[in-house]
């Protein structure tokens, strides 16, 4: 065998060596699943693809949870991991769905909306593939996600991404982010096809209040706020009013814009009767300027960066030596829902929503947010739920 | 599987093959076979739909 042979099969057995022990970390992070309990409110649990077929089998096909209550009411569907790498999201819709029980109207869960977008990462930036939520009964492990959903599952993105139906151009990576896809088409992209699947769902099952969570940078003008359309605006504004009257924390209102294209708050009210709203809570990790990006930074919110950024005005959001805690952002998000729950009911008493078992944001804040999470080794598998 | 996809899937294997040949051609130069390798990862993983 000559010399250079052995070189080159030297040099492609290295590195089929490191990729296959750095690829093995990402295919296990790709499968790992997160268990989530079925609380007594449940009454049923659906897949999305019930509502459109074309997403069955694929890794957008995700779990929908229908928490009924004894009494006929109004309907709200709380859609969580839009973005994945927004966990606050996901962790406030578990609390609902571990805990609530509904005794009028009903609740929607999409615990992780785009599940395909849950498995994928960003090693660009550094980004943890896990993180651990202190609870009662030791941690509870999630997976850390991206912003857009896996080129695996949806894939070759386009030069430029062209909007259904308004042919608006955006961002090619936006054909992958379920929070520019909406309303969808069935035949579309995969993305396009799981918003369309979720339109599918609002309008057959004439949700009255669709909430979709998600997290922003400090230094984004869009945060700690409730994004709503024209339609949504008087229920949000009385949300915003009431939560920092009762509960002392800001979450002002950002209309939404008509002329920016598949935004849940925008095409979600245009394509159905529902009323949408998007929560945004600070997410300091997201931000640019900051140390690395840790388990520690998602979770507490603390960077010597964007403090000195704040003292001089440059933040959207109060930010001391507290950092942004997840058990603040979560306790806001759980606040917010209920609180919009409560603004329509008043509003439409034979539509009411009443919801019960779930904290407010003190409960959290003195809590933490683990203290919510049932163990799911101890509970009953038949109710225990993976995606 | 749309008709877009399958021609992408066909650019890659293409280009697979463009660079396994110039890989086994190349006798001098180590760090142009490096970068032949590197560049084949994601073409390979691609076209065997790893996931």
């Amino acid at each position: 065998m000559s010399r250079q042979l052995i070189y080159k099969s030297l040099m492609v057995i290295i590195i089929g060596t490191i990729t296959f022990i750095g690829g093995l970390q990402l295919f296990h992070h790709r499968h790992f699943q997160i268990p989530m309990v079925a609380g007594p409110g449940v009454t049923q649990v659906k897949k999305l693809s019930d509502y459109a077929p074309g997403l069955k089998g694929t890794m957008a096909d995700t779990n929908v949870f229908f928490l009924e209550g004894s009494e006929p009411g109004g309907k709200m569907m709380i859609i969580a991991n839009t973005h994945s790498n927004e966990p606050a999201a996901l962790l406030s819709a578990l609390i609902f769905l571990e805990n609530s029980t509904v005794e009028k109207g009903t609740l929607i869960i999409i615990p992780q909306f785009n599940n395909s977008g849950g498995r994928n990462t960003q090693p660009g930036d550094g980004y943890p593939l896990y993180f651990e939520i202190k609870t009662p009964w030791g941690y509870k492990k999630f997976r850390m996600g991206n912003r857009i959903a896996s080129p695996l599952d949806q894939w070759p993105d386009p030069d430029v991404y062209v909007h259904y139906p308004d042919r608006q151009m955006l961002s090619y990576l936006d054909i992958r982010n379920t929070n520019r896809t909406w309303p969808g088409r069935p035949k579309g992209a995969l993305m396009e096809k799981l918003t369309y699947a979720a339109m599918e769902l609002i309008r057959e099952e004439d949700v009255d209040l669709a909430i979709d969570i998600h997290g922003a940078e400090t230094m984004f003008p869009v945060t700690n706020c409730i994004v709503a359309p024209e339609k949504s605006l008087r229920i949000a504004t009385m949300t915003s009013l009431t939560l920092k009257a009762t509960e002392g924390f800001d979450n002002h209102v950002e209309p939404s814009p008509e002329g920016f294209r598949g935004l849940s708050h925008r095409e979600i009210g245009d394509f159905s009767d529902a009323l949408p709203f998007l929560l945004e809570a600070p997410l300091p990790f997201l931000d640019q300027p900051t140390g690395p990006k840790t388990v520690d930074l998602l979770l507490e919110g603390k960077d010597p960066f964007l403090l000195k950024l704040s003292k001089k005005g440059k933040l959207f959001v109060p930010y001391d030596e507290q950092g942004w805690p997840m058990s603040k952002r979560v306790g806001q998000h759980c606040s917010a829902v209920l609180e919009i729950a409560k603004q329509f009911s008043r509003r439409n008493s034979d539509q009411a929503i009443k919801i019960s078992n779930v904290p407010r944001y003190a409960d959290v804040v003195k809590n933490g947010v683990g203290f919510y999470y049932k163990d799911p080794s101890k509970s009953d598998k038949e109710n225990v739920f993976y995606n | 599987m749309t008709i877009i996809m399958i021609i992408y899937y066909l650019i890659s294997a293409y280009l697979l093959a463009m660079l396994i040949w110039n890989f086994i051609q190349e006798d001098k130069r180590a760090d142009k076979m490096l970068q032949y390798i590197l560049i084949m990862i994601p073409l390979i993983l691609r076209i065997l739909r790893a996931n």
